[in-house]
């Protein structure tokens, strides 16, 4: 869509919308940063002028190689910079980030204004975005900046890891919501469940919500939070701070019109009633304290707050300042102007009272549309507003620490921070920038650390960490866009219900099962969140249309609306009722504005969203609600008066009607034009007249989703699963795998391109990185080795290379360990040499090692085998030996020394990249594009197949017992479809979802036109349409030949289905899961084995297995499992006290031969030696005596009467240890 | 990646067959252009794939082996592009890549 990227690719789609996000904050966010980030006045100790401080100008420049940059300074002839680009910081672990520079100005009140460059830091940059250096290269020259000729960014590089902000759902903002909540009530006696809230959005993306509170006694109070408190501010005194009126004037404002007289035809709730609320609100607010005007109630505002306020303004302001500063500060922030502040604060107002009412239904919190989306862009301009304001405030700190005077004499004057160009307030500005450091450590943590909250419901988990399994699982974290972590431990699930509303917006089919069911979603295909902020343009064009069609603009001078309430309606646009508008016009001002809209006229933006309520829909809040601003998820449709494209929002597809299909539309339309005759019979459902249609019947889907073949044949949750199993193949990631160490990445060897495939694979450019193999696959019992979901692989299919593939792991490693002292830092480097004290060469160490300290590349590496070898800073080598049971081949040595570039240098840090050989074992899973998902259960000798008359045998056996339950029909009509693709040697048989069939496949189909909707009833069906072509080639129709037994070579009664299914591998492999283990390490405290399979554990033996072995009455194996197997031990417990403490070895007693254990308090009590009894016990038995000892508490074993023998150290296998 | 040496399913031989193929293609291709640039009139009506023609060519019957060819993807081509094999000391290459480019 923009210029800035030609790549292709799966990526592309859901990339765009983090790129176009960042890109937004660059080009705009930055500058409304400015605007909002206020002036920082420094005072001085004593009396006098204040030195007033602020940001002026903000710019970022592209990442620099930080290590060029040092030469530079070191050798000043040459000037070298070479640009940073992401390979570079993945190569080094190192951050991608670009600096910030600002321009501060300051000045003593009277004197001369100062300004000053000063760099505030590296901040993070998005890859791709406009100020990253791969910004618009084509994919020749990505493959040049080695990266993925598809690269196409929209993640931040920390340490090497790719982290993305991921998209997630907010409350809409710049609209009243009415909500009844009954924990309201627990708030205060007053309080009642009804509320209106409303988020407002600042210019820069940063939003603060104000909730209207309705009290018992009639009154209303305004809340909003600062600091993370809450604050709560009568209605009327908020009214009065906004903007000068007289009370009569708030009145009939508050009511929403003017004189208060009833007249015939006025709808109930009609503004009488208003009028009279009001008037008592006004009444019982001037008894408790008088307030009537401007003046009074921002002094009111100051008074109170001055204390709360303390940190954020300065001294000197008056309390009407301070008053004026929270009116723009905490109410209704969207707008500046007090008077549009007001004529919020009404509506929100008769939003509420209608509420009350019972006139307006709360808004539904749940549904899509009353959410908007908090885009990266938008979050991260917050962080950086915050930071600077932090920042700011630190440096306001540190001068005032610095004038204020120790003794007789300041170390600084205020004066001296703008004299020299202002080099001083240069030098303390970046001592105090914290922009860095807040920046990184969100986005590497995911963690928001605010004093503010910014209007947040969350603090963590806003970032993650984009997994490059492959690239269906890596394009989903974009398009993922998550509820809120608050909601994920919410008990009810109404929040996670799929609803109607969100059609076209959230994919229905790809969500995950288990706990983030319906929390984590995914934007359909060609949803996209508006990522520009509102242009004070559009909102003047706007007006001025409005004007044109006869609505009143809302100035202060023209007064409330004359007539009633009930008669006019509001115009709010982002939030702001500029305008009413007579109710009968709002049906013709809602088509004319589409018009304008959709016709791109009088400069309206073309994602504005027009949302008309008007009475016939019910019990709503009606007026004309029109929203510009960013974060709202907007899609196309076509509009059907125009036949050109329009975006709509989510409240906007509300209030329109929407045809998926062109036969529903005409079906529709043949419906309403008919004369209606008396004995008809009524439809179904009623017809309706659409206004708008989807540009496809697929515009449902996320774009995994839309790659499922046929997926409207399956059984619907076996599609949810395909998503997941996409999510999980192994597939191709990139192609740039020498410029990439990650961790574990997996591949495959010979992927293919499918032969059944949907519109969107061609769309997203699939091919591009390919993720399974067309497998010839038999339906057919044969074995008994595909029992429950197994399934046999042809073993020559395998030794062809079938599924093939491998995993490279990566370890970075030092020569030195970071906590090193700084001789060994410099000291230690890798080698493979002896070195005399002179500096000699002596011999090599090892001498499977090549003279840099590494081992050859390819060479075959197995446990005991020579890794690498190192040479401290005292001359001694150290050589490390590979540790693992699996075998691998070094596959890349890569020396990553920073700064330091000449090849002779000692080498001290190297990425090493080792290959695992990952071919199809027994146990490893596959699954076809169906949520069929099965393990393979062994490697059949082609020999023993069954075989085709052709002499063919298949792949893969599947068990046909895996279709009845599962219901995956698509699965098998993608079998017909790929084998008639095969044999029609086309590259693709067209399996969209809904796709509707006529003509031939041998001869073409219909692929001009996929959804042939004239086709009529006589349109094949999409098996037959594949059939048919079987045919054509001497084939059955339905996909199935002859075969004949490989082990008795006779011919099969039964004919078997047979033909072309794409399976995918997925990535849980055996290799990585087999955990076996006879004895081992021990847990240190318990003495019981230790977990994990990479500490050589085992694995838990809980209590549900304990219950099945006591309810077989298997003792002897249970005593077997818990007791001997895992911390047997044998005790000494005293025969009177019974402790297993006490007991202690007096081998050195003469008086008996031989080892034997006493009781030393009872023995001295006693005045005797108290000789203890031996007892098998679990080790963790003692481990609990002590516990409990620790905690003051005795614990005691009874022994038998005779005190010879423990009960249980009769049991015989413990007999031959008991003395 | 490569193309496999033979049909998982049946072991026909056709890696040696992969260059022809895509030979074969292209001069289809120019063929069909040249038809094309002769007989406008038949530019719109359904003729058999390509492909089709250059398999039963070929003589790639059994629908197992012209899954092989029809479906591979050349990933080689691509990873090509990067290959360089060898241990290497980073930023030293980079200073070959600025001085490729003066
Ligand atoms: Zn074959």
């Amino acid at each position: 869509m923009t210029e800035t990227h030609h790549g292709k690719g799966m990526l592309m789609h859901a990339v765009q919308n983090h790129v176009e996000s960042f890109n937004a904050f660059l080009e705009h966010g930055l500058e409304t940063v400015l605007q909002e980030l206020g002036t920082t006045e420094v005072e001085p100790w004593e009396d006098g002028p204040s030195l007033k401080i602020f940001v002026s100008e903000l710019t970022v420049s592209k990442p620099v190689c930080k290590a060029k940059r040092a030469e530079k300074e070191a050798n000043s002839e040459i000037e070298m910079q070479r640009a940073w680009l992401p390979s570079d910081c993945r190569m080094s672990h190192a951050t991608y980030g670009g600096a910030l520079t600002a321009r501060i100005e300051a000045r003593v009140e009277g004197g001369q204004m100062v300004g000053t460059y000063v760099e505030l830091g590296d901040i993070p940059l998005m890859v791709r975005s406009k100020k990253c250096n791969l910004c618009g290269l084509s994919p020749e020259e990505l493959v040049r900046a080695r990266e993925d000729c598809t690269e196409s960014g929209g993640y931040f590089l920390l340490r090497g890891l790719e982290r993305i902000i991921r998209l997630l759902v907010m409350p809409k903002c710049n609209f009243p919501m009415a909500i009844n909540r009954p924990s309201y009530e627990s708030r205060g006696k007053l309080y009642t469940q009804h509320a209106v809230l409303m988020r407002c959005m600042r210019a820069d993306g940063s939003t603060l919500t104000n909730t209207l509170h309705y009290c018992r006694d009639g009154s209303v109070t305004l809340r909003f939070s600062h600091g993370r408190e809450e604050w709560l501010i009568p209605l009327i005194v908020v009214a009065h701070s906004l903007y000068q009126v007289s009370d009569r004037f708030l009145v009939e404002l508050l009511a929403g019109g003017g004189v208060p007289e009833s007249q015939p035809g006025d709808e109930p709730g009609a503004n009488h009633d208003l009028w009279e609320t009001v008037l008592v609100m006004l009444q019982q607010q001037n008894a408790k304290l008088h307030i009537s005007n401007r003046r009074d109630a921002r002094q009111y505002l100051g008074q109170t707050f001055r204390v709360v306020l303390q940190r954020d303004l300065p001294r000197s302001f008056t309390d009407e300042q301070i008053g004026e500063w929270m009116v723009r500060q905490f109410f209704m922030v969207h707008v500046r102007d007090g008077w549009m502040k007001l004529a919020t604060l009404s509506v929100m107002f008769q939003k509420l009272m209608g509420l009350v009412r019972g006139e307006v239904e709360p808004d539904n919190q749940d549904t899509m549309s009353s959410h908007d989306v908090l885009h990266p862009g938008q979050l991260y301009g917050m962080l950086l507003k915050e930071a600077l304001e932090v920042s700011m405030l630190k440096l306001k700190m540190i001068i005032r620490k610095l004038t204020k005077k120790e003794g007789t004499k300041a170390k600084y004057k205020l004066e001296d921070f703008v004299a020299n160009e202002g080099s001083n307030l240069k030098k303390f500005m970046q001592q105090s920038s914290e922009v860095q450091k807040r920046l990184e450590n969100f986005l590497a943590t995911g963690n928001v650390t605010s004093r503010s909250g910014l209007d947040l419901m969350q603090t963590t988990g806003f970032t993650v960490v984009a997994d490059k399994l492959n690239q269906a699982r890596y394009s989903s974290h974009f398009a993922s866009i998550h509820r809120g972590q608050y909601f994920a431990e919410m008990k009810t699930t109404t929040v996670r219900k799929l609803l109607p509303e969100t059609w076209g917006f959230l994919c229905p089919v790809h969500t995950p099962d288990g706990s983030p069911c319906g929390l984590l979603n995914h934007l359909a295909h060609s949803c996209h969140p508006v990522v520009t902020p509102a242009m004070p343009e559009a909102l003047e064009a706007l007006i001025l249309v409005l004007q044109q069609m006869g609505a009143q603009i809302w100035t202060p001078d023209a007064g409330p609306p004359p007539e009633s309430r009930s008669r006019h309606a509001w115009v709010v646009v982002d939030g702001m009722p500029v305008a009413y508008l007579d109710r009968k016009r709002l049906g013709f001002a809602e088509q004319s504005l589409r018009r304008s809209k959709v016709g791109q006229k009088h400069g309206l933006p073309e994602h504005m969203e027009i949302v008309c309520v008007t009475r016939r829909w019910g019990k709503l809040f009606t007026g004309l609600f029109v929203f510009t601003g960013p974060g709202r998820l907007v899609r196309p449709v076509r509009c059907l008066r125009t036949q050109e494209t329009e975006w709509i929002g989510a409240q906007e597809q509300l209030f329109l009607s929407i045809s998926v299909l062109r036969s529903e539309k005409e079906k529709a339309e043949a419906l309403l034009d008919k004369e209606p005759e008396d004995d008809e019979e009524f439809p179904e459902q009623l017809p309706l007249r659409f206004s708008h249609e989807e540009l496809e019947p697929t515009e449902l889907f996320s774009s995994l989703a839309a790659l499922t073949p046929f997926s409207n044949h399956n059984q619907s949750p076996r599609n949810m699963y395909q998503c997941q199993m996409l999510k999980q193949t192994m597939a191709t990631p990139y192609h740039n795998h020498d410029f990439r160490p990650d961790n574990k990445i997996f591949r495959i060897w010979c992927p293919q391109s499918p032969l059944v495939r949907t519109q969107m694979y061609d769309n997203i450019d699939c091919d591009e990185h390919p993720i399974g193999t067309n497998a010839v696959v038999a339906v057919i019992t044969f074995t008994g080795y595909d029992m429950e979901d197994a399934m046999i692989i042809n073993k020559h299919s395998y030794e062809r290379g079938f599924g093939h593939g491998v995993v490279y792991k990566s370890k970075i490693l030092d020569a030195a360990p970071r906590s090193a002292s700084k001789e060994e830092q410099e000291g230690n480097h890798f080698a493979n040499v002896k070195v005399d004290a002179h500096g000699r060469i002596l011999e090599k160490v090892s001498d499977q090692l090549e003279p840099d300290g590494f081992p050859a590349l390819g060479t075959y590496l197995t446990r005991g085998c020579h890794l690498y070898c190192k040479i401290d800073s005292k001359g001694q080598s150290h050589v490390e030996k590979y540790d693992d049971d699996e075998p691998c081949y070094v596959e890349q040595v890569c020396r990553l020394d920073g700064a330091s570039i000449a090849g002779s240098d000692p080498v001290k840090r190297v990425i090493m990249k080792l290959r695992y050989t990952r071919n199809p074992v027994v146990g490893d899973k596959f699954s076809s594009r169906h949520g069929q998902k099965g393990v393979m259960s062994i490697l059949w000798p082609a020999e023993d197949m069954p075989f085709t008359e052709s002499g063919l045998t298949p792949d893969i056996l599947f068990n046909p017992h895996g279709f009845p339950s599962r219901m995956t029909i698509g699965m098998l009509i993608e079998s017909i479809a790929g084998k008639a693709a095969s044999l029609e040697a086309r590259r693709t048989a067209d399996a969209t979802t809904f796709r509707q069939y006529s003509g031939s496949y041998s001869n073409g189909g219909n692929e001009q036109d996929p959804f042939n909707q004239d086709a009529g009833k006589d349109a094949p069906k999409a098996a037959d349409y594949f059939g048919e072509a079987l045919l054509n080639h001497g084939y059955k129709r339905l996909g199935t030949e002859r075969m004949y037994s490989g082990i008795h070579g006779c011919e099969i009664e039964t004919d078997i289905f047979i033909g072309m299914v794409y399976y995918q591998r997925l990535r849980h492999l055996v290799m990585d899961k087999a955990q076996v283990r006879a004895r081992g390490k021990t847990d240190r405290l318990t003495n019981q084995p230790v977990k994990g399979r990479k500490n050589r554990g085992g694995i838990r033996f809980g209590e549900m297995e304990r219950d099945s072995l006591l309810a077989h009455g298997t003792s002897f194996l249970l005593h077997d499992r818990l007791m001997r197997s895992s911390d047997f031990d044998m005790a000494y417990v005293c025969p009177l006290c019974g402790s297993v403490l006490g007991p202690q070895s007096s081998a050195s007693s003469e008086r008996y031969a031989g080892e034997v254990w006493e009781c030393g308090a009872c023995s001295r009590k006693e005045k005797r030696l108290v000789k203890c009894q031996s007892m098998p016990v679990p080790w963790v038995f003692r481990y609990l005596a002590v516990e409990l000892a620790a905690m003051n508490v005795k614990m005691g074993v009874k022994v038998s009467n005779r005190a010879r023998q423990v009960s249980l150290s009769s049991s015989p296998w413990a007999g031959s240890l008991v003395e | 990646m490569i193309i496999p040496v033979r049909c998982y399913s049946c072991g026909k031989l056709i890696g040696n067959r992969w260059e022809k193929y895509l030979q074969m293609l292209q001069l289809k291709a120019e063929e069909q252009e040249k038809e094309d640039r002769e007989h406008p009139e038949n530019k719109s009506k359904p003729k058999p794939a390509a492909e089709k023609e250059v398999l039963d060519e070929l003589g790639f019957n059994r629908y197992c082996c012209r899954r092989m060819m029809l479906t591979h993807v050349d990933l080689i081509e691509k990873v090509m592009n990067y290959n360089i094999y060898e241990k290497r000391g980073y930023q030293a290459m980079m200073e070959d890549d600025d001085r490729m480019e003066d």
